[in-house]
């Protein structure tokens, strides 16, 4: 073995979770071998792309905010439930979130993937692009470095750290994760348009360096469980839809056709009107939740990330990029505890696990379990924000008649579709899910 | 055998993209690779170098920062040695003045190489200029267009079959001994993936940087020799040209002429006579068409 | 209610918005699929699940495409009979986002 093979720690993957990772192994004086497989960080990442609790990375880089290549901060959230021809939003917008550190901001991965990674190298780690990771090496039960797709492609570690993303290659090789269903994994399609930044200021109502995040159910995805989205950037919108795999192959509908459908949809259209697309793009969510999260760890190996399904996708919650930072930073500390013990075994490395435990990462997947199954209710999905449309119109209808009191107008509207009892299960259901 | 490659980092071609409208090329979409065939050109130094057993590749560029990425990559594969040029002025210089620093840069060693070699033509300018212009300044013959190119031992001296890529398909196949330089073509071979271990090396490497400005044979005053670049277009397809309608014809069938593309059968008349009379036939024909 | 009639949709050909994406193509492909599976698949879910729309049926038969993959997986994660085999390109080879 050649010693410019031998490394400390070994990262897969330069996104969030395996920048964040090198970046503290690193700091700390260890040899970190950062290795992606694209020619530069970024280039095969795709997300919304709102970067919530950025202050996890601020307070690793002092320089965090003059440096950092975000977007806009988010100021206002918009949750809508669209109908075929209506739309029902909640608008809400804080100046409380326009301080550092920020509520959440927008980003384009591409190029805050690679500034990170950049982090990570000033750091002392090296980064190795351009290269796969096929396996993981052993010896006996223990992982003890990984191999590259090139000739001579092997890198030692007593540590590896997988963050490979979603498709989560070396977990399921490692044993750790189990092959996907179709009905716990989502498909995210996207687009970058280019508006130009007083067209989005004045069309968004924001000033400055402010951005909005919003997300769309019900008619957004047509017949197809899942949602859309549209952030704000600088000068350029980011827009899609994410739909579960089961679904879209059950409805047998294009994703793409959703991306035109949302696109077009009377409350969307006006606000994207004019927009020149940048680029098109599409990843892999594993949005399973607490069910889809694999065992951790095992001698030599943690699993971080994407990789290890920490994304939390519950409801009106659709975040990724602060569970990856959180998981590869405590990865990290897990590794280093372990290079200062020597000790690589996988009861040492359980660390990490319980690290998780106590953070938010692991609390809010266990917290929020049963949002996922909640939200891919079918009527949730297509059905209730049709009626929350359609009683709302009847609200506001001015026909010259008389009135009804609301309360009656609303229950007539809802129970020609649905019946009290339904409705009070789902409601129950709803609560469960996300607020007792 | 000392080889030398001259590399640039240029737009990867997948990533240009031209607005089918406006024509504008959107530069913050590139991403900057080793170009092509300058790609082609160090692969086709390394198998060089690799069948003749003995050797060197010195790879060099010039350029920013940044461009030290393509550099790596020819240590990967295999150069021996590497080189950045740059100057800050170099942002503006054309490839005149770039071939005159690189051969500035060729002549401050003891002895020329015995092989030059270097990429057709680059991604983005695409002027084919940099290698025939090192030739010119270098005083040494030189072969463009290369898509063949085998080596063999003639009597204890080096013997190059090359094939050149000329216009409209044509192909010239050559017989050349060094010093020379090749401008080789992106389809030449297909560049060698690196092992792991060199990939590591070269990413480790430390990069020597020279001033072309301070390499004594180099006088930066090329700028007048420049070709100056009035506009740049996207190509568009030739549009057909139409025959103008015979004016003799009904509007009928000068407008059935137009929309069948002018394939109607040509209107020829043959003329017998003297040659007086057939004189005073053209002149009163092309005047009736308005010609004369 | 009154209905009113909605604008149809205008569906962009898949080729327009992949022509947006970068690819550096890799001779070696990435994906196969068993074809013979796919022979008598009802559902065909890569069919439609495929955000590149590389796979289509013709004439009975199973034609597919890997060097315009946006490099997702979801295809091999729809497939109920496992026919597709999966990959990732060689390092530095595929898609490259720019702009995302």
């Amino acid at each position: 073995m050649h010693a410019q093979q031998q490394f400390d720690v070994i990262v897969v993957g330069a996104g969030p979770a395996g920048s964040s990772a090198a970046l503290v192994l690193a700091r700390a004086g260890l040899r970190v071998a950062l290795i992606e497989r694209g020619e530069y960080p970024g280039a095969k990442n795709v997300s919304g792309a709102v970067f919530y609790a950025p202050g996890l990375l601020a307070e690793l880089l002092p320089t965090f905010w003059d440096e950092a290549p975000f977007e806009r901060y988010i100021t206002r959230r918009v949750l809508t439930f669209l109908g075929k021809e209506s739309a029902f939003s909640l608008d809400f917008r804080t100046r409380h979130f326009a301080t550092p550190p920020y509520n959440g901001v927008t980003i384009l991965r591409p190029k805050f993937d690679r500034w990170l990674a950049s982090k990570a190298v000033e750091a002392g780690a090296l980064l190795i692009t351009s290269t796969v990771v096929d396996d993981l090496l052993y010896e006996g039960e223990r992982v003890i470095g990984v191999q590259c797709r090139r000739d001579d492609g092997a890198l030692y570690a007593p540590v590896v750290i997988a963050a490979d993303g979603a498709n989560s290659f070396l977990a399921k090789k490692a044993g750790l994760q189990r092959e996907f269903s179709a009905e716990e994994m989502s498909l995210g399609v996207k687009e970058v348009l280019r508006l130009g930044e007083r067209t989005i200021e004045e069309r968004f109502n924001l000033t400055g360096d402010e951005g909005m995040a919003s997300e769309y159910v019900g008619e957004a995805t047509g017949s197809v469980k899942g949602g859309a989205f549209l952030y704000t950037n600088r000068d350029t919108l980011s827009l899609g839809v994410i739909v579960q795999i089961a679904s879209l192959a059950q409805q047998r509908v294009r994703p793409y056709e959703l991306l035109d459908r949302f696109k077009q949809h009377p409350a969307v259209a006006p606000l994207v009107r004019d927009g020149v697309t940048l680029e098109y793009s599409a990843h892999m969510i594993p949005e399973g939740g607490w069910q889809l999260i694999p065992r951790l760890v095992r001698a030599g190996l943690l699993v971080a990330g994407d990789a290890a399904a920490l994304v939390f996708a519950a409801g009106i919650f659709l975040e990724g990029m602060n569970f990856a930072v959180a998981s590869g930073l405590a990865a990290a500390e897990t590794a280093l505890e372990a290079h200062r013990h020597g000790d690589f075994s996988t009861a040492t490395l359980t660390g990490y696990r319980k690290r998780l435990e106590q953070s938010f990462v692991l609390q809010d997947l266990q917290r929020f379990r049963l949002t996922p199954a909640f939200v891919n209710n079918e009527r949730l999905q297509n059905l209730y924000p049709e009626l929350l449309c359609q009683a709302a119109e009847q609200v506001f209808r001015s026909e010259g008649r008389p009135r009804k009191k609301l309360g009656s107008t609303i229950l007539a509207t809802l129970r020609c579709k649905v019946s009290l009892w339904t409705l009070l299960r789902d409601g129950w259901q709803a609560g469960r899910a996300l607020f007792f | 055998m000392r080889i030398a490659v001259c590399l640039k980092q240029a737009p990867d071609c997948s990533s240009v993209y031209v607005d089918p409208i406006s024509g504008e090329v959107d530069t913050e979409r590139f991403v900057q690779t080793l170009n092509a065939a300058d790609a082609c050109a160090l692969e086709a130094a390394l198998r060089l170098k690799e069948q003749l057993g003995a050797g060197s590749v010195f790879a060099l560029t010039l350029g920013p920062g940044e461009s030290e990425e393509v550099l790596r990559v020819a240590l990967a594969m295999g150069a021996d040695t590497i080189e950045r040029l740059w100057h800050p002025s170099a942002a503006d210089w054309g490839p005149l003045t770039i071939a005159a620093a690189l051969a500035a840069r060729l002549r401050a060693d003891p002895s020329l190489p015995d092989l030059i070699f270097c990429g057709e033509q680059s991604s983005d300018w695409a002027s084919g200029t940099v290698g025939p212009a090192l030739a010119a300044y270098l005083g040494l013959p030189q072969i463009t267009g290369v898509i063949g190119l085998e080596a063999h031992q003639d009597s204890g001296q080096l013997l190059l079959r090359v094939t050149r890529r000329l216009e409209r398909g044509y192909r010239e196949r050559l017989l050349a001994r060094p010093p020379l330089l090749l401008t080789v073509h992106e389809t030449l071979n297909e560049p060698r993936y690196p092992s792991l271990p060199a990939h590591l090396a070269a990413l480790r490497a430390t990069i020597t940087v020279r001033d072309p400005l301070s390499l004594p044979q180099f006088a930066a005053d090329f700028e007048a020799e420049e070709t100056t670049i009035v506009e740049v277009r996207t190509p568009r397809p030739r549009p057909h040209r139409l025959p103008i309608p015979d004016s003799q014809l009904s509007p009928f069938e000068r407008i059935g002429e137009i929309i069948t593309g002018g394939t109607s059968r040509r209107q020829a008349r043959l003329v017998e006579g003297s040659p007086e009379e057939l004189a005073h036939e053209l002149v009163r024909f092309l005047k009736e068409r308005g010609f004369v | 209610m009154q209905q009113i009639a909605s604008e149809p949709v205008v569906m962009q050909p898949i080729e327009e918005r992949l022509e947006l994406v970068r690819f550096k193509v890799d001779k070696r492909p990435h994906i196969r699929v068993h074809t013979e599976a796919c022979r008598d698949c009802d559902l065909t879910p890569c069919v439609y699940v495929c955000p590149a729309g590389l796979f289509e049926i013709l004439g009975g038969e199973m034609h597919f495409s890997y060097e315009h993959c946006l490099e997702c997986g979801t295809c091999y994660v729809a497939c109920e009979r496992k026919a597709i085999e999966w990959d990732y390109p060689r390092g530095g080879w595929g898609v490259s986002f720019r702009a995302s």
